[in-house]
């Protein structure tokens, strides 16, 4: 995984689903699949503060249609 | 009574023009000799097994026809009786169409589904795939109304991960289908610098009448070329539309527009543990695997200090068990030369002796005289006794012991 936390709900779902498989094929070295393990459970954190965190954010195209800006809707 | 011919047909014009029951009349029959002038004016005869009708349409009155009329299409037109005097005919005066059985809509609609059917607007390999988690959704609706209402809901509900942009049209009624091709347009202008993953373009159920705006070409043609991805969610399940058909997917209601487009967060939380349990599985097994595997091996393999202590045991235990024997053996000869002892005693001369035996030596040699060959008359002879020995000579030799 790449340090980088801006990653995509869905790249870290697949990264997890890929680690998921590698580790279960248990081809791996004994401190790969650690490695590979910790970046698993990193992931699956990522992933579930991804899905706790977000709130709905609900813009508006302007009357010029050039923007979009915040509104309220119920 | 004499007339002109423009007298003639100028009194015929008004006899027939006057008369109401020839003025917005609906005439049924079919079209045929369809001529759309370049004018704009339609001509064409409406016939039935029997009769012909000469008709015109002017441009003004067919420009708000939503089909467009053909040769053999059976219909309804209604107008006005009206003389041309020019060429001495009566005509129809059309002033609308409408298909007959079928409502003008419907053939308008069957009518641009087939050419845009023809254009490509449809086909399948054009349909683009939805993305798994968009971050950006447009939504092309009506502010008012609880379509609006109704998808917000279902996002906020199964997935609120996201951005909505709104585009709000009106959504029936004149100028709405350009309203609709608008947004479109501007939700992907706005997406080349701030990109939307995916458009919703939503109605609630209603008529044909009601929904016809999303079955313009101006909606077609604006969600055809649109680089955004759009599911289509107009009227109720029954209802179709051009836009549905031209959309990369067709939802039945706005509702399930929304459940299509986000996932399940639910779902994924459920997903996302079960991975999260299969890889706790996967490295506890690989790690235990190892311990096996190292258990294994260490069987095969010993440290050097175990070595050590286990030779030093060993010699422990030779050193036991040398020990052990030798013990053992000295106290088996111990026993044994008691025995040698106690036999030797036994079978000692002396004992003879005590018992008044005793031991007849010849002097010279010390050689045991057992018999009186080994003497001659004159041998000097040593008698041993038990305390001490007596020197003789032999007198006489006889053999035998019965002598008297």
């Amino acid at each position: 995984m790449s340090e980088n936390e801006d990653i995509t709900f869905e790249d870290a779902l697949s990264e997890l689903e890929d680690i998921v498989h590698e580790l279960e094929e248990s081809g791996l070295t004994l401190e790969d699949a650690l490695l590979k393990f910790e970046t698993g459970v990193k992931l699956s954190r990522l992933c579930n503060k991804e899905l706790d965190d977000a709130e709905m954010r609900i813009e508006q195209l302007t009357e010029d249609g050039v923007r979009a800006e915040r509104v309220e809707i119920e | 009574m004499l007339y002109t011919v423009r007298e003639l047909t100028q009194y015929i014009k008004h006899r027939l023009q006057d008369d109401p029951s020839l003025s917005e009349v609906s005439v049924r029959g079919e079209i045929s000799n369809f001529t759309h002038h370049t004018s704009g004016h339609m001509y064409f005869t409406l016939k039935d097994e029997h009769s012909q009708l000469n008709c015109v349409m002017f441009r003004g009155a067919n420009a708000k026809l939503k089909f467009k009329p053909v040769t053999g299409m059976k219909v309804v037109c209604s107008g006005d009786i009206a003389v041309y005097d020019k060429r001495g005919v009566y005509q129809l005066t059309v002033w609308d169409i409408q298909p007959d059985g079928i409502g003008a809509l419907y053939q308008a609609f069957e009518q641009l589904k087939v050419q845009l059917s023809e254009q490509g607007f449809f086909d399948p390999a054009r349909k683009r795939p939805l993305p798994m988690f968009p971050k950006t959704i447009g939504i092309v609706t009506s502010r008012t109304g609880a379509v609006l209402h109704d998808i917000l809901n279902v996002i906020r509900r199964r997935f609120p991960a996201v951005r909505i942009v709104l585009a709000q049209t009106r959504v029936q009624g004149e100028g709405a289908a350009a309203e609709i091709a608008g947004a479109i347009k501007q939700l992907n202008k706005l997406s080349r610098t701030d990109p939307i993953d995916v458009l919703i373009v939503a109605r609630g159920g209603g008529s044909i009448e009601e929904l016809w705006q999303f079955n313009e070409l101006k909606v077609a043609e604006a969600v055809f070329h649109s680089e955004i991805p759009i599911v289509s969610a107009v009227g109720h399940e029954t209802d179709v539309t051009i836009c549905d058909f031209v959309a990369d997917l067709r939802a039945p209601t706005p509702s399930a527009a929304a459940e299509i487009v986000v996932p399940d967060r639910e779902q994924l939380r459920q997903q996302i543990a079960g991975h999260k349990i299969r890889l706790d599985h996967a490295i506890r097994r690989t790690v235990e695997m190892r311990r096996d595997r190292l258990a294994r091996a260490e069987r095969g393999v010993v440290h050097p200090r175990d070595r050590i202590n286990q030779l030093r045991q060993y010699i422990d235990e030779l050193t036991r068990q040398i020990h052990t024997t030798v013990t053992h053996r000295l106290q088996l000869r111990r026993k044994d030369l008691s025995m040698l002892g106690a036999t030797l005693h036994a079978l000692s001369p002396l004992n003879h002796l005590q018992r008044g035996y005793s031991i007849v030596l010849r002097a010279p040699d010390r050689a045991v005289v057992n018999t009186i060959d080994a003497v001659t008359a004159g041998s000097d002879l040593q008698i041993l006794v038990t305390n001490g020995m007596i020197g003789c000579r032999v007198r006489e030799i006889k053999e035998g012991w019965d002598h008297e």
